[in-house]
C-alpha cells in the first residue's frame, strides 16, 4: 500500500509526452504517501519504450508485453490486473484520448473512485486534486475521501520527469487476443495534411466573430506572416489557458 | 438553448408577417363574400407579429419584441426568353444586438437550407407545378440560391431562382405575364399582397410595356411596375404585355382589357412547407371549395382564438376578450376569419399556420428571453429560469381537443408513465392534414409494432450543462446559480444528431434520451425532443437532487435505465461542457458489458446494424481507425457531424413527446447508488500570470510605446 501504480502513453512506437509527466505527478503523489512509484508500459516495443522511461523517480517498470498498439480491452484489462497484483493506494493514467478511452473502464472494474483531468495532486491524509470547470473559467479543488483512488492527469501541467536513471523492469504476464476484443484497432489515419498540430504551433492567432466573412481570413494570415521572429513562450493567462490547456489540442476540448 | 428559442422567434416571426396572406388567398377563393374584407384582414400589424405570444404572466414585464415589421419584396426581372428571375427579399430591422446575433444564428440555417420560416422554393416550385398545369406550358423552378445579409440594422434574407416558361408568347413577339399566376380551376396562388409586401416587374430588355391590366393598382418606376400591397387578386387580375421595343402598335397604351386579360402578380406564398399546396385545387383539399368551415385556411384562421377560448386556463381571458381586437391587429387575416366564427376547432383540419400560432403561443416566453434580459437587466440564466416550466404546463398551450396529460409536477418516483409513442395516438396526430401538408423532408414518425421489434434501440444521454457569464461570481463552491446559464452540452448535440441520422437511415431505429437533471433541464431535453429523438427519459428525485454526483453514480443511474431500456448502441457525448470529466460513456459500457469506442469523430454503421466502423480523434491530427461491434457506447466528439437546428415541424412535434421521470426508485435503486466519496472543497478563479501595461499619452506616444514593447518581447523584429 501507499504505492502508486501510473500508465505510461505511446503511439506509434513513440513515447507521448504526457508520460514523462505522469511520471512526474506520480513520483510526487508517491513522496506524499510515502510510497513507491511503479509504472506500466502495456503494448508496442515495450523494452525499448521501458527504456526511454527509465526516469529517476520511478521505481520499478513493468511491461506487458502483447499486442502492438493502443487496444482499450488491453490497457484496461492488463491494468486492472496490475492493479490487483500491486495494490496500490493511487491509480494515475493519463487524460490523453487514448487514457479516454480505459481509465473509466478501469476505475469502473476496480469500484475506484475517479478524478478525471487533474491539474494538481497533493495528498494530506486523503488525497486533494485540483481541477478546472466551465471551460478553465474556475479551479476546484476536490477531496476523496475513499482509497484507493484513481485519477487521470492533463498533459501539460507537470514539467516532464527527464533525468535518466537505472530502473527495474519487470515483465507482466497478461494473455491478450486482439481478436476476442469488441473493439479492435484497424490502423491509423493522418487527417488534415498541411493543417498545423496547434499544440506544436509557435504561436495562435485566434480569431473571432469580428471577421465576418471566410474571405476576411486572408487578412489575418498576411498580418500573421508578418511576425518575423519567434512569439517567446508565455505562460497560459486565464484566456489562453482555455484553448490550450483544456482544448487538450486537438482532443476533446477542441473544435 | 437561446439561439433555438430566437430561432423560433424568427421563424414564427416569418410565418406570421406571411401567412395571413395565404388565410386570405384561400378565404378570396373559396368566400369572397364573407364579412372579413381584404382591408381589414391586410391592415398592418400594429405590435407587430410577437404580440400574439402566449400573454402568460412573464410576458406582461416585457414590451414587444424588439425585432421590427418584416417586409418583402419580390422582384420579377423578365427575360426575353420568357423565363423570369426572381428575388424574394425579406427585411427585418433588427434593434438590439441580441436580435442581430439571433439573427446571425439564424442566417446560417437560412443559407443552409435547414431553416424554417423565410422566403422559400419549395413554394415557388409548386406554384410553377400548379401553374404550369392551369396553363399546359412547361415551367420550372431552377438556380435556386438563398442568401442572408445583415447590415445596416436589418437582417435581409433573400431567395433567388429562374423561373422558366413564366411567360406566355403572345403574336408579333409579345411576352405576356400573368398566365404564370394561375392555377387549375380559374383559382391564382397570387391572392393578395399585403401591406408589407412588394411586387416589382422588371421588363426585359429591349422590350417595353404594351398593355396592362386594370384588375390591380400600381404605379411605374424606370420602366418597373411596382405593385404596393395591400392588395388581393383574381385569377386574370394582373396581365402585363411586352412588345419588342419599336414593334409595339400601342406603346405604352396603358388600357384596362375590360377585365379580360388581367396581370400578373403577386404575392406570395406563405413561406411555411407545404403552405401553397393547400391553396392548390386538385390536392386533398382544393382550396376553391366553398365551404368555409372545412376550409383549411379558413380553419387555420380560426385557431389561435378559439384556443384560448376554448381554454379554461387563467389566461383565457386575455386572449378570448382580446380576439378581435391584439391578435387582430397582428394576425390580420387570421384573426379576421375566426371572428367569423370558424371557431369550431377541428384537429383535423388545423393547418400549419394554426400551429404556428400555437407554437408561437408556446415559445410567447422564450423567444422573448433576449428582451427579457435587455428590458429587465436579468441575468440569461435567470431569464432562462424564470421561463422554465411554462412550456407544457400553461394550460392554454395544450391543444384543446388533445388529451390532456396528467400534470407531472407533483409526480416524484412511484409510477412510471408510459405513454403511447407519438404517431399512434390518432387524437394526437392529425393524420389527414399532417399528410397533406408534410413535404417529403418529414421523418415519419416512429411506431414500434408490439414486442421488440425494432431494428434497433438508440439510448442517447443528454446532459443540460451549466455555462457561466463572462462576469461571475463564485459562491461557496460553485459559480453563483445568477451567473450561470443552461444549455445542451454542445458533445451532446453531436450525440442527438448521429443518433437522429441513424434513425432516419434505417427503417425502426427507435431514438431515446436519456437526462440525469431537475425539471429545470427539460427545456433541454425538449430541445432534443424538436430534433427528432422520438421520447425522453429524466432521472430525478430528492435523492439526486442532494447527491454530488461522480463518475461512478452516474454510471450506475444510467446503467439501471440501460438494464430497463436495453438499447442496442448507446451515444454519449464525449465529456460535459461544465464538469468536464470525460468519463461517463466509458465506465457505463464497462459496466453494462457493452463494448466501446471514445472520442468518435466518424462513425459509420454496417448495413446490419451489428457493428460500426468508427475513427477515434487522436492528438496532433492522427486518427484511429477501429471498428467496434453493438451493442456498444460511443463518445462522440464534437465534428462527427452537424447538428441539425430544430425545425418549426420538430419544436412543435417535441411539445407532444413523452419525457417519462423516474426517481431512484423506478430504477430498482435506493440514495446509496447515488452516495459519492468525491468532494469538491473549494472553487476560486484561477490567478491569471499576466500583467497589464497602461500606456498614456496622445496616441502617437501610446503607439511608439506599444511598438517598443513588441520589439523588445521579440514579436515584431526590427
Amino acid at each position: 500500500m501507499s504505492d502508486v501504480l501510473a500508465v505510461a502513453d505511446h503511439r506509434r512506437g513513440e513515447v507521448r509526452d504526457v508520460s514523462f509527466e505522469i511520471v512526474r505527478a506520480g513520483r510526487e503523489l508517491a513522496a506524499d504517501l510515502g510510497g513507491d512509484l511503479h509504472l506500466a508500459v502495456i503494448a508496442g516495443d515495450v523494452d525499448a519504450f521501458a527504456d526511454r522511461l527509465s526516469l529517476a523517480g520511478v521505481d520499478t517498470i513493468h511491461t506487458v508485453d502483447a499486442g502492438a498498439e493502443f487496444n482499450h480491452d488491453l490497457y484496461a484489462g492488463a491494468t486492472a490486473a496490475l492493479f490487483e497484483e500491486l495494490a496500490p493506494t493511487a491509480l494515475l493514467m493519463p487524460n490523453s484520448v487514448n487514457g479516454l478511452d480505459y481509465a473509466p473502464a478501469v476505475a469502473n472494474r476496480l469500484d475506484l473512485p475517479l478524478v478525471a483531468d487533474a491539474v494538481g495532486l497533493s495528498y494530506d491524509g486523503g488525497l486533494e486534486a485540483t481541477r478546472e470547470m466551465y471551460g478553465s473559467k474556475v479551479a476546484t479543488t476536490v477531496a476523496v475521501s475513499e482509497e484507493p483512488f484513481a485519477v487521470t492527469v492533463r498533459g501539460g501541467e507537470w514539467a516532464a520527469a527527464e533525468d535518466a536513471a537505472d530502473v527495474a523492469v519487470e515483465p507482466f504476464d497478461y494473455a491478450f487476443d486482439e481478436a476476442t476484443s469488441g473493439a479492435r484497432v484497424q490502423g491509423f489515419q493522418e487527417v488534415g495534411a498541411g493543417d498545423v498540430d496547434i499544440a506544436d504551433a509557435e504561436f495562435l492567432v485566434s480569431v473571432g466573430r469580428g471577421i465576418e466573412e471566410e474571405e476576411n481570413l486572408e487578412l489575418i494570415e498576411g498580418s500573421s506572416r508578418r511576425p518575423a521572429r519567434r512569439c517567446p513562450p508565455r505562460a497560459p493567462s486565464s484566456t489562453t489557458a482555455g484553448s490550450r490547456r483544456t482544448g487538450r489540442s486537438a482532443s476533446p476540448g477542441s473544435r | 438553448m437561446r439561439h433555438v428559442a430566437l430561432l423560433a422567434a424568427f421563424v414564427v416571426l416569418l410565418s406570421a408577417v406571411t401567412g395571413p396572406t395565404v388565410a386570405v388567398v384561400a378565404a378570396t377563393q373559396s368566400a369572397p363574400a364573407t364579412a372579413h374584407g381584404p382591408d381589414a384582414a391586410l391592415s398592418p400589424p400594429e405590435a407587430g407579429p410577437a404580440s400574439v405570444a402566449d400573454p402568460g404572466p412573464e410576458v406582461e414585464q416585457v414590451g414587444a419584441l424588439a425585432v421590427g415589421a418584416p417586409t418583402t419584396n419580390f422582384t420579377v426581372e423578365l427575360r426575353s426568353d420568357a423565363s423570369a428571375r426572381w428575388t424574394v427579399e425579406t427585411r427585418i430591422p433588427l434593434e438590439t444586438e441580441t436580435d442581430r446575433s439571433a439573427f446571425r444564428e439564424y442566417a446560417r440555417a437560412y443559407e443552409d437550407g435547414t431553416a424554417d420560416g423565410g422566403p422559400s422554393a419549395v413554394l415557388f416550385r409548386n406554384a410553377a407545378e400548379a401553374a404550369s398545369e392551369a396553363t399546359g406550358r412547361e415551367m420550372s423552378v431552377g438556380q435556386v440560391n438563398r442568401t442572408a445579409t445583415l447590415a445596416n440594422g436589418s437582417g435581409t434574407l433573400a431567395l433567388r431562382f429562374t423561373w422558366s416558361g413564366f411567360l406566355a408568347t403572345g403574336e408579333n413577339g409579345t411576352l405576356v405575364l400573368g398566365d404564370a399566376f394561375a392555377t387549375p380551376g380559374n383559382g391564382t396562388w397570387l391572392g393578395s399582397l399585403s401591406a408589407s409586401q412588394q411586387l416589382v416587374v422588371v421588363p426585359p430588355a429591349n422590350y417595353e410595356v404594351s398593355d396592362v391590366s386594370d384588375g390591380f393598382r400600381r404605379s411605374i418606376s424606370d420602366r418597373r411596375i411596382v405593385v404596393e400591397g395591400p392588395q388581393t387578386f383574381s385569377q386574370g387580375d394582373v396581365r402585363i404585355a411586352y412588345s419588342p421595343v419599336g414593334g409595339s402598335e400601342f406603346p405604352l397604351a396603358w388600357v384596362v382589357g375590360g377585365g379580360a386579360v388581367l396581370l400578373v402578380v403577386v404575392a406570395v406564398v406563405a413561406y411555411r412547407r407545404g403552405g401553397l399546396r393547400a391553396e392548390v385545387p386538385g390536392l386533398p383539399t382544393p382550396a376553391s371549395e366553398p365551404d368555409g368551415g372545412a376550409d383549411p385556411a379558413t380553419a387555420d384562421a380560426g385557431d389561435a382564438p378559439s384556443n384560448g377560448a376554448d381554454d379554461p386556463g387563467p389566461t383565457t381571458p386575455t386572449v378570448g376578450a382580446d380576439a378581435g381586437g391584439a391578435a387582430a391587429a397582428t394576425e390580420s387575416g387570421s384573426t379576421a376569419a375566426s371572428a367569423d366564427g370558424a371557431s369550431e376547432e377541428d384537429l383535423e383540419l388545423l393547418s400549419d399556420e394554426e400551429r404556428v400560432e400555437r407554437l408561437l403561443e408556446r415559445n410567447g416566453g422564450r423567444m422573448r428571453q433576449g428582451d427579457i434580459v435587455s428590458g429587465t437587466g436579468w441575468s440569461d440564466a435567470k431569464v432562462s429560469q424564470a421561463a422554465v416550466g411554462d412550456g407544457r404546463r400553461g394550460p392554454h398551450r395544450e391543444a384543446p381537443t388533445r388529451p390532456r396529460e396528467p400534470d407531472l409536477a407533483g409526480r416524484r418516483g412511484g409510477r412510471r408513465r408510459r405513454r403511447r409513442p407519438p404517431g399512434t395516438d390518432p387524437a394526437a396526430e392529425p393524420l389527414p392534414r399532417a399528410r397533406r401538408a408534410s413535404p417529403p423532408a418529414v421523418p415519419k414518425p416512429f411506431t414500434p409494432a408490439p414486442g421488440k421489434v425494432c431494428a434497433m434501440k438508440i439510448l442517447v444521454t443528454v446532459k443540460e450543462v451549466a455555462e457561466a457569464a463572462d462576469d461571475f461570481a463564485i459562491d461557496g463552491t460553485d459559480i453563483g446559480e445568477q451567473y450561470l446559464e443552461y444549455d445542451l452540452n454542445e458533445w451532446d448535440d453531436y450525440a442527438v444528431e448521429a443518433a437522429v441520422q441513424l434513425s432516419e437511415a434505417h427503417d425502426d431505429v427507435e431514438t431515446v434520451s436519456v437526462t440525469i437533471g431537475p425539471e429545470r433541464s427539460e427545456e433541454t431535453i425538449r430541445m432534443a425532443l424538436a430534433k427528432g429523438v422520438d421520447r425522453a427519459i429524466r432521472v430525478w428525485d430528492d435523492d439526486v437532487a442532494a447527491a454530488d454526483l461522480d463518475v461512478a453514480a452516474k454510471t450506475r443511474l444510467l446503467a439501471a435505465v440501460v438494464a430497463d431500456e436495453e438499447p442496442d448502441l448507446v451515444l454519449t457525448g464525449v465529456q460535459a461542457a461544465d464538469d468536464g470529466f470525460g468519463a461517463t460513456g466509458v465506465s457505463l459500457a464497462d459496466e453494462i458489458g457493452f463494448d466501446w469506442a471514445a472520442v468518435v469523430n466518424t462513425l459509420e454503421t454496417a448495413d446490419d446494424l451489428s457493428m460500426a466502423h468508427v475513427h477515434r480523434e487522436l492528438e496532433g491530427g492522427v486518427e484511429e481507425l477501429t471498428d467496434v461491434d453493438f451493442p456498444a457506447v460511443l463518445t462522440v466528439q464534437t465534428g462527427l457531424n452537424e447538428p441539425r437546428y430544430a425545425s418549426l415541424r420538430g419544436i412543435r412535434q417535441a411539445q407532444s413527446k413523452e419525457i417519462a421521470e423516474y426517481g431512484l426508485g423506478d430504477l430498482g435503486l435506493d440514495a446509496g447508488a447515488v452516495a459519492s466519496p468525491i468532494e469538491r472543497t473549494a472553487m476560486y478563479e484561477p490567478e491569471t500570470e499576466s500583467d497589464a501595461t497602461y500606456f498614456d499619452g496622445p496616441a502617437e506616444e501610446q503607439a511608439a510605446q506599444l511598438a517598443d514593447v513588441l520589439r523588445n518581447k521579440g514579436v515584431v523584429s526590427e
